[in-house]
């Protein structure tokens, strides 16, 4: 078997091999050496005239014994799908991905929790502040959360599982050393760092392609038990991942918005269409049968606020306030205003978003 | 026979002597313009043909030669109709004789009616410092913004028979006489704070521009105010005073900005060039190098809305400008340095939509596109910009508040009374404002409380602020202190000096 996996590599290589074809190749030629070497004309009868010249082309180019060395010398392992390491999950999939490309010390094997968290690239800081808090809660509660590192809900989800040093998977639709969104790259690595894992189907130099991610969509719910939408607006990637989920049968969970805002046009139609609403992380480990931890009550958090602080923050609510409406309620001057609005972001109760306004963080 | 006429061209914001020689002989009929004379020059001696003719003088038909001396100095425009067509008459006896000192300036029409020039004003001021009592014979709108300079006898005219008369004797006139103070004590501006409602922040970010002398940038979507907001900072600053006056007229002057009904630029100028200006027009330029955009806002305020959408080169034509607080243009014909020391106020959108954090209006912009759009921002010119302030696009409850908003001349008072401090402060350094301190001036003069050191230090921990940021916090948070007519800076003032650092703190958007 591990004789054959450097052509696997090689194979995954090829644009146009996915599962299906790969395994009518294996199935036709034995393994995927054989595969590899096979004359042309069998390759067309297997695969037809283009994927053929693709593989042929190919073999001319790539050297499967030196992709493979150097894709292990990178830090990056190859699991195939009949691996014991590849993510058992996934595999119940008709058609998993035949390989994964992994990098981190991470044992997927050793867990059985996975949940995904996904949704909107552009969150308002209500999304924002949902996806935080679920994928903190279901970090501590012992569950591995599954996302896309994208930007919006699914790097916000985690980061927040990253800063509690919990592990984390993040599934990419691109090669895993073609990090996308290249802004994210340090969260990529502080994954890496709290022993998550990033994963793709693709070879690490591969770049992202438009039509990678609604495949990195079906990854992420497969490898996961149940899925949770934070914000999505009706057209949203987010929503392909749901799509896939449900054809799995997996759990689908979606957090309530409100109704004016298009950012949770989505999730609240999913809700009207029978996905489990989510008002707290309880919602989530109840429907799998998990009882509910007992959270330490924090102090409150008035105790801390002097007078003005606590007026002040009782003005600010979760959608955002003007900062100009609040100078004019409190009828303090601009200096003592911005010292006790600051003093109230340093804290990290309320947050500045853009628009001029503030909202609790 | 030769006739001598004493004229004078601007030169940049300076002038110099022309000399206008006629010589008028025997010959074939002809009329000659020799003394590097550009193609406006040269068409003089239509305009002078047809002026004298329809004024009643006799044009002589022999030969003419004028020469505008000295010779090497190009001479530019219309601004020697008049001292030849008084230099051709003197020599051919119609007129018989021009008092020493007299200085001709002005355009001919062919009725014989006189026209305003370009670039009067400098001249004006320029004869008040030879040390010798001159005389100036104008057009009467350039007489009457001239009119202000002492040292100098400004007659104004409207045609050249009224001129002749005058010479002749057959006319009596007094020079005109006006006071610089008489327009400078109450400046009336066109503009009043107290027609925006509410605004508070924006209006407060206008009020610390002009009391500390800080650049300003304002980001907010479309129809938030930031244009209006930045109209009405010039009616904040101090009014200019007369060499502050004298030297931002012979500015519009040399750019012929100057009309009948403005004279003399009596308030702080507002310039706002559009987004689509050459380098040439904003920092000056041309063959003859001409006053730009930045030179016309000198001691008051230059605007630049969209500042995104200007090109690269120009904004960073601004750079050496806003260091010195002057330009040298250098062009094949000239050299000129023209003061350019002005309040920068940019303007831009959140977004390359404009509609970022917008209540009613959703962003569509993708992260990276918004990253992109910041990164155009930053760079060597927002550096030198110490106030970045959000306008936020307000509901109309806001646009409706009954609350009497302060007019201008208040917040006026307050910026004198910061301004003076200031200037206290700053004697022997060299320096006047805030704005203009440099890191050793920070060290000294910006004293923190205890209590405002360590709350500083903490709110740049937790707000991850840059160390450029610590300095511009600390100018703008004197300059409140200031305000206060505080010695020391304290919480309150670095917390809200903190406020005006919106780019530095959007590090998630």
């Amino acid at each position: 078997m591990s004789d054959d996996l450097p052509f696997w590599v090689a194979f995954s290589h090829v644009r146009g091999i996915g599962p299906v074809r790969f395994r009518k190749l294996l199935s036709t030629f034995g393994n995927a050496a054989a595969s590899w070497e096979a004359p042309f004309e069998a390759l067309r009868e297997v695969v037809g005239e283009r994927l053929a010249q693709g593989i042929v082309a190919a073999r001319k180019m790539l050297s499967p014994h030196e992709l493979y060395s150097a894709t292990i010398r990178e830090g990056i392992a190859v699991i195939p799908w009949d691996s014991p390491a590849y993510p058992a999950l996934l595999r119940s999939l008709s058609n998993p991905p035949f390989l994964l490309y992994v990098e981190g010390e991470f044992s997927f094997c050793a867990h059985e929790k996975y949940i995904a968290i996904v949704g909107t690239r552009r969150p308002t800081p209500y999304g924002v502040k949902a996806a935080r808090f679920f994928a903190r809660e279901l970090a501590k509660a012992g569950w591995i959360v599954v996302s896309g590192l994208a930007v919006g809900i699914d790097g916000e989800a985690q980061r927040a599982v990253v800063e509690e040093g919990c592990p984390t998977i993040a599934v990419l639709g691109s090669g895993l050393r073609r990090i996308y969104p290249a802004a994210h790259l340090p969260l990529a690595r502080e994954i890496v760092c709290r022993g998550g894992a990033l994963v793709s189907e693709y070879p690490p130099g591969f770049g992202p392609r438009p039509e990678h991610f609604p495949l990195r969509n079906r990854i992420i719910s497969g490898l996961s038990r149940g899925v949770l939408v934070v914000e999505a607006p009706r057209k949203s990637g987010a929503l392909i991942t749901v799509d896939f989920a449900l054809e799995m049968g997996r759990e689908v969970f979606a957090v309530p918005g409100p109704i004016f805002s298009p950012q949770s046009e989505g999730t609240n139609a999913l809700i009207a269409q029978g996905a489990r609403p989510v008002q707290r992380v309880e919602d989530i480990l109840e429907a799998f049968g998990f009882s509910i931890p007992v959270s330490e009550t924090s102090a409150g958090v008035g105790d801390f606020l002097s007078e003005k602080e606590a007026l002040l923050f009782s003005y600010i609510d979760h959608v955002g306030v003007f900062k100009e409406e609040l100078l004019e309620r409190t009828g303090w001057g601009e200096g003592e205003f911005f010292q006790v609005l600051l003093a109230l972001e340093m804290k990290g109760l309320v947050q500045e978003i853009p628009g001029g306004k503030v909202v609790r963080a | 026979m030769l006739a001598r006429v004493l004229s004078a061209t601007s030169f940049g914001i300076d002038a110099r002597f022309v000399e206008v020689e006629v010589d008028v002989g025997a010959g074939l009929p002809s009329f000659h313009i020799v003394g590097l004379p550009d193609t406006a020059v040269q068409e003089a001696r239509e305009r002078v043909r047809s002026a004298l003719k329809n004024s009643g003088f006799a044009f002589p038909p022999q030969r003419v030669t004028v020469n505008l001396a000295p010779a090497f100095l190009k001479k530019t425009g219309s601004d020697f109709d008049l001292p030849i067509a008084l230099g051709i008459l003197l020599a051919t006896k119609q007129l018989h004789s021009l008092l020493e000192g007299t200085v001709a300036l002005g355009e001919l029409s062919l009725s014989g009616e006189l026209r305003p020039v370009n670039g009067v004003f400098p001249v004006a001021h320029f004869l008040s410092l030879q040390g010798k009592p001159y005389r100036m014979l104008l057009p009467l709108v350039n007489a009457q913004e001239s009119a202000v300079v002492e040292g100098v006898d400004v007659f104004g005219f409207r045609t050249l028979r009224e001129v002749c008369d005058f010479l002749e004797g057959q006319r009596t006139l007094r020079p005109l006489k006006r006071s610089w103070e008489e327009y400078l004590a109450s400046p009336s501006f066109d503009e009043d704070l107290a027609e925006i409602k509410g605004q508070r922040q924006g209006k407060r970010a206008l009020e610390i521009a002009a009391s500390g002398g800080h650049h300003l940038l304002f980001i907010g979507p479309p129809g938030s105010g930031k244009t209006m907001l930045a109209r009405k900072l010039p009616s904040l600053l101090p009014p200019l005073t007369v060499e502050q006056a004298i030297e931002v007229t012979k500015i519009h002057s040399v750019a012929g900005l100057l009309s009948e009904d403005h004279p003399f630029v009596t308030v702080p100028p507002f310039r706002a060039p559009h987004h689509t200006v050459s380098d040439v027009a904003l920092i000056g330029g041309g063959q003859w190098p001409r006053p730009g955009e930045i030179s016309l806002a000198h001691h008051g305020v230059l605007f630049l809305d969209e500042v995104l959408e200007f090109r690269r080169n120009v904004l960073e034509a601004l750079r050496e400008p806003l260091e010195t607080g002057k330009i040298t243009v250098s062009r094949v014909n000239a050299t000129v340095t023209y003061p350019a020391r002005f309040l920068l106020v940019l303007a831009c959108n959140p977004c390359p939509c404009g509609y970022l954090g917008d209540t009613e209006r959703p962003c569509t912009c993708s992260y990276q596109q918004i990253l992109r759009y910041r990164s155009k921002l930053s760079g060597p010119l927002l550096d030198r910009i110490d106030l970045q302030v959000e306008i936020p696009r307000l509901g109309v409850h806001e646009l409706l508040s009954e609350r009497e908003e302060e007019s201008s001349g208040v917040v006026r008072e307050r910026v004198k009374r910061a301004r003076e401090i200031q200037k206290e402060r700053f004697r022997g350094e060299g320096i006047l404002l805030n704005g203009e301190m440099k890191s050793r001036h920070i060290k000294r003069f910006c004293e923190l409380s205890q209590e405002a050191k360590r709350f500083l230090e903490a709110s740049l921990k937790s707000l991850s602020l840059s160390a450029r940021a610590y300095h511009r916090i600390l100018k703008v948070a004197r300059t409140i202190a200031d305000l206060e007519g505080k010695a020391r800076i304290e919480v309150s003032h670095i917390a809200e000096a903190i406020q005006y650092r919106f780019l530095d703190r959007q590090n998630r958007l």
